[in-house]
C-alpha cells in the first residue's frame, strides 16, 4: 500500500470482497437460522445456515494476513467485537449443531424434539442472532470513518441479513411442506423494511456532512453508481420486489437477485469508508503576511534597511 | 541530543510531540530518517510530512503538517484488536504492537483516524524480490501479514535518546517530551502557543501538539 502525501479526503483500502463475501455468509446464514428457528422451518434450512457460517469464517481466515494465529482471536472479548463475534460463532456452531444433530444420529441422549434440543437451538438462535448484529457494531465503533459510525448501520445489516435468508428460504422452497405462499409475502415485507432502512441510512449520512457525506457521494459516482444504483437498488431491491409481488413463477430469479444485492450493499458499504481527513492547519494559523504584494515587500524592505542604518547610527 | 528521562523515574511517563507548523518546511527529513532507522517496506512511512495547497495565485502557497502516530491516551486501536497484540505500555503513553501476536485482522488500521498504522502484504524490498543487504538487516524488526506503526523509536526513547525523526529535524520544529513534566520544555511550548490536536474531538485524547 502507498500513503498519500496530500491532506485529502481518502477511502479506506484495508477491506473488499474478502470482507464483503464473509459479511454476507455470516450476516444470511445466522439470519437464516434465527428464521428456522422462529417459523419452525424443516432442518435443511439449519444445515444450509452452519454451512454457510463455516464458509464464512474460512473466507475471514483468507482475509487474515496471519490465519495460522486466529486461535488468539479469543482473548480481548472485554473490548473488542472482533473477540466477542469470535466467541459467538464458536457458540453458535458447537449449540446449532448440537440441536439438530439428533435428526441423524439416533444414539445421542437427546431427541430432535424434545426439551435439550430445544433449549440448544434457542441458545444457537439467540449466538445467532449476535453473530448479525455484531459486525455492525464492530463497524459502527470506528469514529475514524463517519459513514460507518452510526447506528443506523448495524440496522441495515440486519435488515439485509433478514432479507438475504428469507432469498435462501425462497431458494431453497423445494423443501417446504406447505409450499412457499407465507415465505413470499415475508420476502417482499422484508425488502421493502430494508429498503426504508437503506434510504433513511443514506439520508442521515447525506445531511451529517463532510466524510460521511463524500461516502453518499461516490455511492451515486461512477464507477461505484454502478454497483450501488444497478446492483443493489436496481437489481437487489426492486427487482426482486416485483417478481415476488407480481410473478410467482419467477421466485428463484428473485431470491438469487436478493443475494446478489445483499452481498453488493455490503461490498458499497465497505468501500466508500472514507476516513476524517487530517486536520490540516485550520484555525489560529496566521498566513495574512503571505498575502503582500511586491510593493508592500519592497516597502517593507526598505523600512528594515532603515532600521538597521538607524540602529548603526 | 540527549533526553531527560531520569527526571520521570518514579512516576508515569506521559510522551507528547510538539509540531510547530510555522518552522516545518516540508523538507521530509522527518520522514526518511523514520525509514533510514525503522527499515520500513515499501510505499509504508511511519512518519510523514503531507502538504495541501492554499490561496490563489499570486497568493497561493503550500502548508505542511507531519503526520504520525499520536500516541494517544485513549487509543482507538488498542480496544478493537482482537488478540491483544496492540497494547499501550504501563509505564507511559507508548503505542506499540506484539507482532507474534497479530493476527493482521486490519481492525486496528481501520480503528486509527490518523491513518497511522499498516500492514505490509509482503516482505519484499525496494528492488522486488531482491532484497538489499540493508533491508535483509531491516527488514528483520517487522513481519509481513502483521500491523506495524510508530514506536516513538522506543529503542531510543528508553536509553535518553530522542526518536530519529524529532533528532533530525533541521528546523527544530519537532519536539519531544514529558507533558507530565510541567518544567519540559514541550510543556512551556504548548502553554506559550496556539495550539491544537488533531482530530481531538474524536476522543482519543492525541498527544501530538500542533503549534500554530
Amino acid at each position: 500500500m502507498a500513503q498519500g502525501f496530500n491532506a485529502e479526503l481518502k477511502c479506506q483500502q484495508e477491506w473488499g470482497w474478502l470482507l464483503s463475501i464473509w459479511l454476507f455468509l455470516s450476516g444470511t446464514g445466522c439470519g437464516l437460522f434465527v428464521l428456522f428457528k422462529i417459523l419452525d422451518l424443516p432442518i435443511f434450512f439449519a444445515l444450509l445456515a452452519l454451512g454457510s457460517i463455516v464458509l464464512g469464517g474460512a473466507v475471514l481466515l483468507l482475509e487474515l494476513g496471519s490465519p495460522t494465529r486466529a486461535w488468539r482471536g479469543v482473548s480481548r472479548v472485554r473490548t473488542s467485537w472482533l473477540s466477542r463475534g469470535v466467541v459467538f460463532v464458536c457458540f453458535f456452531m458447537v449449540t446449532g449443531f448440537l440441536s439438530v444433530a439428533p435428526a441423524w444420529a439416533a444414539w445421542l441422549p437427546w431427541e430432535g424434539s424434545g426439551l435439550g434440543a430445544e433449549a440448544l437451538g434457542w441458545i444457537a438462535a439467540l449466538c445467532a442472532l449476535m453473530i448479525v448484529l455484531y459486525p455492525g457494531f464492530f463497524l459502527a465503533k470506528n469514529r475514524s470513518i463517519p459513514f460507518w459510525n452510526t447506528t443506523w448501520l448495524p440496522a441495515v445489516l440486519v435488515g439485509y441479513a433478514a432479507t438475504g435468508a428469507s432469498a435462501l428460504i425462497l431458494l431453497g422452497s423445494g423443501y417446504l411442506r406447505d409450499g412457499l405462499h407465507p415465505f413470499d409475502s415475508l420476502a417482499a415485507v422484508l425488502i421493502v423494511v430494508t429498503g426504508i432502512l437503506l434510504g433513511v441510512y443514506l439520508l442521515a449520512m447525506h445531511r451529517a456532512g463532510g466524510p460521511a457525506r463524500e461516502s453518499v457521494r461516490l455511492l451515486n459516482t461512477a464507477p461505484m453508481s454502478w454497483t450501488f444504483g444497478f446492483g443493489v437498488i436496481l437489481v437487489g431491491l426492486l427487482l426482486p420486489l416485483v417478481l415476488v409481488l407480481w410473478v410467482p413463477s419467477a421466485l428463484v430469479l428473485a431470491g438469487l437477485c436478493m443475494l446478489a444485492g445483499s452481498l453488493l450493499f455490503r461490498y458499497c458499504v465497505l468501500k466508500v469508508g472514507v476516513y476524517v481527513p487530517p486536520a490540516l492547519v485550520q484555525a489560529g494559523m496566521d498566513f495574512s503576511r503571505l498575502n503582500r504584494t511586491g510593493t508592500d515587500l519592497e516597502r517593507e524592505y526598505a523600512g528594515m534597511a532603515a532600521h538597521r542604518a538607524g540602529g548603526r547610527g | 541530543m540527549a533526553l531527560s528521562v531520569n527526571s520521570a523515574e518514579g512516576r508515569k511517563v506521559k510522551w507528547g510531540v510538539a509540531v510547530d507548523l510555522k518552522r516545518c518546511v516540508g523538507c521530509q527529513s522527518c520522514t526518511m530518517a523514520c525509514k533510514a532507522e525503522n527499515g520500513t517496506p515499501p510505499g509504508i512511512f511511519w512518519t510523514r510530512v503531507i502538504e495541501k495547497e492554499e490561496g490563489v495565485y499570486p497568493f497561493a502557497y503550500t502548508v505542511f503538517m507531519p503526520m504520525r502516530c499520536n500516541h494517544c491516551s485513549e487509543p482507538p486501536c488498542v480496544p478493537v484488536c482482537p488478540t491483544g497484540a496492540s497494547y499501550q505500555r504501563a509505564h507511559d503513553n507508548v503505542v506499540l504492537v506484539d507482532q507474534d501476536q497479530c493476527v493482521g485482522c486490519h481492525a486496528c488500521v481501520v480503528a486509527c483516524p490518523y491513518e497511522a498504522r499498516f500492514v505490509p502484504d509482503n516482505a519484499r524490498g525496494y528492488y522486488g524480490r531482491h532484497t538489499t543487504a540493508y533491508e535483509e538487516v531491516a527488514y528483520k524488526k517487522w513481519q509481513a501479514g502483521t500491523a506495524q506503526k510508530c514506536t516513538l523509536c522506543v529503542h531510543r526513547l528508553d536509553v535518553g535518546l530522542q526518536p530519529a525523526c524529532i533528532e533530525t529535524c533541521p528546523t527544530r520544529a519537532l519536539v519531544i517530551g514529558d507533558l507530565n513534566d510541567a518544567g519540559s520544555e514541550i510543556s512551556k511550548l504548548i502553554r506559550q502557543r496556539p495550539r491544537f490536536q488533531p482530530r481531538a474531538e474524536l476522543g482519543a485524547e492525541p498527544n501530538v501538539f500542533y503549534l500554530t
